[in-house]
């Protein structure tokens, strides 16, 4: 009898309601990004957690818990905000822009990060803050789980339900359109000096002839 | 000897593309040993490389700069108390389970008359939701029913897999329909509930769950000329996937389940509902005043709960 009085073989509510809780700020920090607004931000973190127990029993104790909570999330805020057709088929289409990305040199790419712009850092995190904000959703989500969440890329792929071509696909344009945001931000301000980029970069970009003659010269 | 007349610059920089997309994955420690050492290779190279890797790393602490946040005292503490709401629902549900458990197996001990519970058993009413566990429980009342009433002390799903249907056109016929839908001939839950003129009992279409969505109903002919009403709904799964449910509802007086009989009866909540499985899929019978109702998904539980959601309609 005591098989049938211990139906399920999950943890106690509160060991797993404790350990849900030890992700509550990457949850909320994470939900922000997403929502944009701390009531809804809470909203889905509540609904997150709520969902997480009253499934616990799906939960193999052992697993990864955060990313199974991080799956809730992420499936719970695309399933509310989907934004119909549109962004899928942008996301979900080839790649429009040329695989190298070589639309800025190496030294305009060193000024971006250089030290000596260090008083300028609070405007290039400000940009950074606002690029990521106009990602792509899928985009948003794969470059926050990896870049501020550090799951490792097959989690993002059980968080996100895709393979893993695809989170390095997701987390390559998605970089590199925080990169484009970041430099044509850094040139409008002068901090840096070149032809902004526009969304359909070039084949050829105009500094790569410049590029090579300078490596050839100092070769 | 080609490659030779190349200048080793353009040589390496051609490599920037088909490593570009590999930058990334290196940065994050994800490519496989060979890989690194050919991305280690370029990037030695590589100054343009080397750079756009620095600047992804410089992003990336801004990227962290913009994101954490610690919560604010006031979110943190309506999470735990609506944690705790849930908790405390949690604890209720499991001694209502345990009670409900116990009462499945008194009536277990005493199976020689399989009715005789609708009147002299506790009971107990209860949301579907909380009825997870006490369906699991019943699996094993299943198992120990099928076993030729010998007690079997298993809940796996091998034991489950066990309590099947006996071969029954009808059930074969459900079960058919549910794997491979037809077409619904309405979306309508008005032009659905006119069907009860061919079903000859009233066809309500239940609200099963928040997350299940009314796909649409059609009428099927069944054995003897007689129809049964099939509602077709789709339930998102937390998991982000979509389970099927098909609801069949028709007129027991005239329309019976044979094999059903053969199944021990499971009380959950007022419903007597017997659960088997047939062809994989997992088929819940249940008859409620006069409406018979059976429920079709992949999931026994979920057979269970919904057969009994339809009929608190």
């Amino acid at each position: 009898m005591s098989l049938l009085s211990a139906p399920s073989g999950a943890k106690t509510p509160d060991t797993f309601a404790d350990e849900a809780v030890g992700h509550l700020d990457a949850l909320y920090a994470v939900a922000c990004k997403l929502t944009r607004n701390p009531a809804e931000a809470e909203d889905l973190v509540q609904d997150t957690l709520l969902k997480a127990m009253r499934a616990r029993d799906q939960f193999h104790a052992g697993t990864n818990l955060k990313a199974w909570l991080f799956r809730i999330l992420t499936n719970t805020f695309i399933n509310k905000y989907r934004r119909g057709g549109l962004e899928r088929s942008v996301l979900e289409g080839p790649d429009a822009d040329p695989l190298v990305d070589g639309w800025v040199s190496a030294s305009t790419m060193r000024q971006l990060r250089d030290p000596e712009q260090a008083a300028l850092m609070p405007i290039v995190e400000g940009e950074v803050q606002r690029a990521l904000d106009a990602l792509p959703t899928e985009f948003k989500i794969a470059v926050i789980l990896c870049d501020v969440e550090e799951f490792s890329y097959e989690e993002i792929a059980q968080i996100m339900g895709c393979p893993i071509g695809t989170v390095m696909s997701r987390l390559h344009r998605g970089r590199k359109l925080l990169q484009r945001s970041l430099y044509n931000h850094a040139l409008a301000l002068g901090i840096v000096k070149g032809e902004p980029v526009s969304e359909r970069a070039n084949e050829q970009p105009a500094d790569l002839a410049a590029y090579r003659a300078k490596r050839r010269a100092s070769a | 000897m080609i490659g030779a007349v190349i200048p080793p610059v353009d040589r390496e920089t051609s490599r920037c593309g088909s490593l570009a997309r590999l930058l990334g994955a290196h940065a994050d420690g994800q490519l496989d040993a060979a890989s690194t050492l050919e991305v280690d290779d370029h990037l030695g190279r590589c100054e343009a490389c080397r750079e756009r890797v620095a600047l992804d790393r410089a992003i990336r602490g801004s990227l962290k700069k913009a994101v954490k946040t610690t919560t604010p005292d006031d979110v943190r503490a309506r999470m735990l108390a609506a944690m705790a709401g849930q908790s405390a629902r949690d604890a209720k549900q499991r001694a209502e389970t345990a009670a409900a458990t116990a009462a499945a197996v008194a009536e277990l001990d005493a199976a020689s008359s399989e009715r005789d519970g609708e009147t002299g058993r506790p009971v107990m009413l209860r949301h579907w939701r909380t009825m997870l566990p006490l369906s699991a429980a019943a699996a094993i009342a299943l198992a120990w029913g099928f076993a030729g009433q010998q007690p079997m002390a298993v809940a796996d799903s091998s034991a489950r897999l066990g309590a099947g249907f006996s071969n029954d056109e009808l059930v074969n016929q459900f079960v058919d329909v549910h794997r491979r839908p037809i077409r619904p001939e309405t979306p309508d839950p008005k032009e659905v509930r006119a069907f009860e003129r061919e079903v000859g009992v009233p066809v309500h279409v239940p609200q099963l769950e928040k997350n299940a969505r009314f796909v649409g109903g059609r009428l099927l002919p069944v054995q003897g000329g007689e129809r049964a009403a099939m509602l077709q709904y789709e339930v998102a799964q937390a998991n982000g996937g979509v389970q099927r449910v098909s609801v069949f509802i028709y007129d027991p007086r005239r329309v019976q389940i044979r094999s059903a009989e053969q199944l021990p009866p499971r009380s959950v909540g007022t419903a007597q509902v017997r659960v088997g499985q047939a062809h994989g899929y997992s088929l819940a019978v249940a008859q409620h005043g006069p409406v018979g109702y059976a429920v079709a998904s992949d999931l026994e539980d979920s057979s269970a709960q919904y057969v009994v959601a339809a009929d608190r309609e």
